[in-house]
C-alpha cells in the first residue's frame, strides 16, 4: 500500500462529515485529482457510511422494558422526596437561626440601658418656672409621696427625703413622656423650686460633661434660662435634680439626693 | 443538588420520553446483552435525572443523555464489572441474554427485506468485529447521529482520536462488508 494514500485515509472518511479544515481540504482535493486508489476508496468509505446510516433508520427501536421506566420513575420520585426532606430541614433550621436572631436582638435591647429624659425633665421645670402647677399629689411626707410613685410607676423607688438640705418637699406628680413615665418631687428651697426627677431603667446620660460636687460625680447640663440638671444613677434607677440655682447654693440638695438614692430598697 | 421544580420535572420527562427508545436501543449495541442493556439504560435514566440541573437549556439534550450513557458504559467496563458480547450473535449463546436483531416493517417488499435483513446481519457482525474503541466511536457518530465533539465529549477523548477511530472503523467494517482490502498501488 502506498505510503501517501495511508495518510489521506483518514482525511477521506473525515471528509464525509465536513470535519476538515480548509488546509487538509485542499490538501484532500489535490491528491484525488492524481489518485484513482483512493478516489475508489472515498466511495467505498461513503457507502459503507451510507449503509451504517440506513442501517439506523431501518431499525424501528426495540421497546424500553417495562420495568425499566417504572424503576426510573420510582427512582426520580425517590431523589425528589430526599431532596425535599433535605429542603424541609434547612428551611427549618434556618428559620430557627432567624428566630433566635431575632430573640437575640430583642433581649439586648431589652438589656441595653436607656437615656434618662434629660430634655423633657428640662422642659418640664422650665414650666414649673414659669407657672408653678398644682402637684398630683399634694404632701410634704417624703414616704406618703414614695409609697404613691410606687404605685403609679410600678417601680421600686428609694424615698427622697431632702428636708437635711432644707428644702420642704410639696408634692409628686408623674410626667408621661415618649420614653416613658417621669416621676417629679416638688421642693421648695430658700433659693427657689428645686425638681427631683426619677426614671426608672434610664440610667444613660449620653454626651452631658461629668461634674464633681462634693466629692460625688454627677453629669450636668445647663440651659440658656439658666436651669441646670444634675443627673446620676444607682441601682438602675436614673436620677436628676433640675435647678436656677448654682451649684454652689445647691451643693447640699445634690448631696443628699445623692444618699438617699443609696438606700436599698424596701 | 437542587429540588427540580415541578415545572422542570415535566420538562425532564417531555425531553426524556422520547429518548428512552433510542437510548435503549444504542445500549444494546454497546453491550449486546440484554440485561446488561436495561441496566444501563436505567442508569443513564436515573443519573440524567441527577443532573438534569447541571443541563444547559437551549443545547444538544440527545447529546447530553448519550453522553451520560457512554460515560456509564464505559465506567461499567473499567470496573471490570462487564464485557460486550462480541461473538457474532448466531453463536450459541443462553436464549434471551443476547440481542436478537429487531424485524423491519412488515409493508416493506419481501425482496428488500431480505437484502436489507442480510445486510444489517453482516453489518451488525462487522460492528461486533471492530475493536471495542472504534466499535463505540462508530455507534455514537454512524449510528448515533453524535457530532465528533460530541462524541470526543462523551468518550472523554481528543477530537482527532474520535477522528481516527472512525475512520479505521469504516475502513474494517468497509473490508468486513466487501471482503476485500483497500486496493494497493503498483
Amino acid at each position: 500500500m502506498r505510503r501517501a494514500c495511508e495518510d489521506f485515509e483518514e482525511l477521506l472518511s473525515a471528509n464525509l462529515d465536513g470535519q476538515l479544515d480548509a488546509e487538509e481540504q485542499s490538501r484532500l482535493k489535490e491528491h484525488l485529482q492524481s489518485c484513482y486508489f483512493c478516489r475508489d476508496e472515498a466511495k467505498a468509505i461513503a457507502s459503507t457510511r451510507r449503509q451504517l446510516h440506513n442501517f439506523r433508520s431501518r431499525e424501528k427501536g426495540t421497546p424500553v422494558p417495562g420495568p425499566v421506566w417504572q424503576n426510573a420513575v420510582r427512582a426520580w420520585d425517590a431523589q425528589d422526596a430526599r431532596k425535599l426532606r433535605r429542603f424541609e430541614w434547612r428551611a427549618l433550621a434556618v428559620a430557627a437561626m432567624l428566630l433566635l436572631a431575632f430573640l437575640g436582638v430583642v433581649w439586648a435591647r431589652l438589656q441595653q440601658p436607656l437615656e434618662f429624659p434629660v430634655q423633657a425633665a428640662l422642659a418640664d421645670y422650665a414650666q414649673i418656672r414659669k407657672r408653678p402647677p398644682r402637684p398630683q399629689l399634694a404632701t410634704q411626707d417624703p414616704d406618703a409621696a414614695n409609697h404613691w410613685l410606687e404605685g403609679r410607676v410600678g417601680a421600686n423607688l428609694p424615698p427622697m427625703d431632702l428636708r437635711l438640705s432644707r428644702n420642704e418637699l410639696i408634692g409628686a406628680s408623674v410626667i408621661s413622656t415618649h420614653d416613658g413615665p417621669l416621676t417629679r418631687l416638688l421642693f421648695n428651697s430658700r433659693d427657689g423650686l428645686i425638681a427631683l426627677y426619677e426614671a426608672s431603667g434610664r440610667t444613660q446620660y449620653g454626651d452631658l460633661s461629668p461634674v464633681q460636687v462634693g466629692g460625688e460625680e454627677f453629669r450636668r447640663n445647663a440651659t440658656r434660662a439658666g436651669e441646670t440638671l444634675y443627673g446620676w444613677s444607682k441601682n438602675g434607677v436614673g436620677y436628676a435634680v433640675v435647678t436656677h440655682q448654682t451649684a454652689r447654693q445647691v451643693k447640699n440638695t445634690l448631696l443628699d439626693a445623692e444618699r438617699n438614692s443609696d438606700q436599698p430598697s424596701r | 443538588m437542587r429540588l427540580l421544580t415541578i415545572g422542570q420535572r415535566r420538562q425532564f420527562e417531555r425531553l426524556i420520553r422520547p429518548l428512552s427508545k433510542p437510548l435503549y436501543h444504542a445500549a444494546l449495541r454497546m453491550t449486546r446483552r440484554t440485561e446488561w442493556a436495561e441496566d444501563l439504560t436505567q442508569d443513564t435514566l436515573i443519573r440524567a435525572y441527577e443532573r438534569f440541573e447541571l443541563f444547559r437549556q437551549g443545547t444538544n439534550f440527545r447529546a447530553w443523555l448519550f453522553t451520560i450513557l457512554a460515560h456509564t458504559y464505559l465506567n461499567d467496563c473499567d470496573k471490570g464489572r462487564r464485557r460486550p458480547l462480541t461473538t457474532s450473535f448466531d453463536a450459541a449463546g443462553t436464549p434471551g441474554t443476547t440481542w436478537d436483531f429487531p424485524a423491519p416493517e412488515a409493508d416493506t417488499n419481501p425482496a428488500e427485506l431480505l437484502m436489507a435483513s442480510t445486510l444489517d446481519e453482516r453489518l451488525q457482525q462487522a460492528l461486533d468485529g471492530l475493536p471495542e474503541d472504534y466499535r463505540l466511536a462508530v455507534i455514537l457518530v454512524d449510528l448515533e447521529d453524535l457530532s465528533y465533539q460530541e462524541a470526543a465529549d462523551a468518550l472523554g477523548i481528543p477530537i482527532g482520536t474520535v477522528r481516527s477511530r472512525v475512520s479505521r472503523g469504516r475502513a474494517q467494517i468497509r473490508v468486513a462488508l466487501t471482503g476485500s482490502p483497500r486496493p494497493v498501488s503498483s
